[in-house]
C-alpha cells in the first residue's frame, strides 16, 4: 500500500533539510575570536586581535591592564580587591565576555556582528 | 428556541467530536518539552482537510482547540494562545499547501506540524520568552514536529484508503 507520493518525498526531503540547517545554524559554536570591544565608564575601545598589545584603561576605581596576544585577551591588573576579573583568565572564543564590576570596564569577544553567541560558545 | 442545522454542521460536529477526544485524551500523556506532543488530533484535521476542503477542516481544527481548552481547562490562558496560535498557524499554511498537486496526507501533515510549531515558537519568543537561548530550543521542537508529523501524516493515509465515499455536503 502507497502512503508517500511523490510530493510528499519532495516535502519531506525539504522538512529534513531544514531541520538539519536549523541545527547547523542555532547549534555551532562561534569560533574564534577577531575582535575585542572594550567598555569602561564613558569610552568603549575596539581591539583588533592578531598581534600584541596592551592598554591602560581607566575606571570607577582606578586604572587596569589589559593584554592580549595570539592566546587571546585578560586583564593583567586592576585595582579590585577580588581580581575575579584577573583570575578569569584568557579570553579566546567569540562570544566570551569578563568583566572588572568595581571599576565598571567589561570586554567582549567579537566574531563579525554578534549573533546568539552568548549560549553557543 | 430552536436553532436550525444543516447536514455540513452535523458534519463538522461529529468531526469536531472525535478530533477533541484524541486531544483530550493525549494531554494525558507526559511530554518531555513544553509543546511537544504527537498531534494526533492532527489526523482528523488532515482527513477533513483532504475529504470536505478546506472551509470545514477550518471549523473543525478551531472547534477542536476551543472545545478541548474547555475540557482542559486551559480556555483563555498563556496555554490557549499557544493552542490557538498553532493551529491557525497550521490551518492557513495547509490553505497554500493544499493547491500544490499531487501532495498526500503525509506531505500536508508534515508541511502542517513544522507550521503549527513555527507559529507557536513565535508567540513564545515575541510573548513568553524573548530571549536568545530560546533559538537553541528550536531544532529540537522542529525534530519533533517533522517526526510527529509524519507519523501523523502516515495514520492519516492508512485511514483515508480505507474511507467508503465521502457524504455529499449540498
Amino acid at each position: 500500500m502507497k502512503f508517500l507520493t511523490f510530493a510528499d518525498g519532495i516535502v519531506l526531503a525539504l522538512g529534513i533539510g531544514f531541520v538539519v540547517a536549523l541545527y547547523a545554524i542555532l547549534w555551532t559554536p562561534s569560533g574564534d575570536a577577531t575582535a575585542a570591544i572594550i567598555q569602561a565608564p564613558g569610552q568603549t575601545a575596539t581591539v583588533e586581535l592578531g598581534g600584541e598589545g596592551q592598554l591602560d584603561v581607566d575606571g570607577a576605581i582606578g586604572t587596569s591592564t589589559i593584554a592580549w596576544d595570539e592566546r587571546g585577551i585578560r586583564f593583567l591588573s586592576s585595582p579590585c580587591k577580588a581580581k575575579h576579573c584577573v583570575h578569569t583568565g584568557w579570553l579566546t572564543r567569540a562570544g566570551q565576555v569578563v568583566a572588572c564590576l568595581p571599576n565598571g570596564i567589561t570586554i567582549e569577544l567579537r566574531n563579525g556582528g554578534l549573533r546568539y553567541d552568548a549560549i553557543a560558545f | 428556541m430552536k436553532v436550525p442545522t444543516t447536514p455540513r454542521d452535523h458534519l463538522i460536529a461529529n468531526f469536531a467530536a472525535l478530533a477533541i477526544v484524541i486531544h483530550v485524551a493525549e494531554a494525558a500523556l507526559p511530554t518531555p518539552l513544553p509543546g511537544v506532543k504527537p498531534g494526533l488530533a492532527n489526523v482528523v484535521t488532515i482527513l477533513v482537510l483532504m475529504r470536505y476542503g478546506w472551509n470545514t477542516a477550518a471549523w473543525v481544527s478551531l472547534l477542536r482547540v476551543v472545545a478541548g481548552s474547555l475540557f482542559l481547562g486551559t480556555f483563555m490562558s498563556p496555554t490557549f494562545l499557544m493552542s490557538v496560535c498553532g493551529a491557525a498557524s497550521s490551518i492557513l499554511v495547509l490553505r497554500l499547501a493544499m493547491t500544490v498537486p499531487g501532495l498526500g496526507a503525509v506531505g500536508l501533515s508534515v508541511t502542517a506540524a513544522l507550521a503549527h510549531m513555527g507559529g507557536q515558537f513565535a508567540l513564545a519568543y515575541i510573548l513568553f520568552v524573548p530571549h536568545p537561548a530560546m533559538f537553541r530550543l528550536l531544532p529540537v521542537l522542529m525534530t519533533a514536529a517533522l517526526i510527529f508529523g509524519t507519523v501523523s501524516g502516515i495514520i492519516a493515509a492508512a485511514v483515508y484508503q480505507r474511507l467508503p465515499q465521502p457524504i455529499s455536503l449540498r
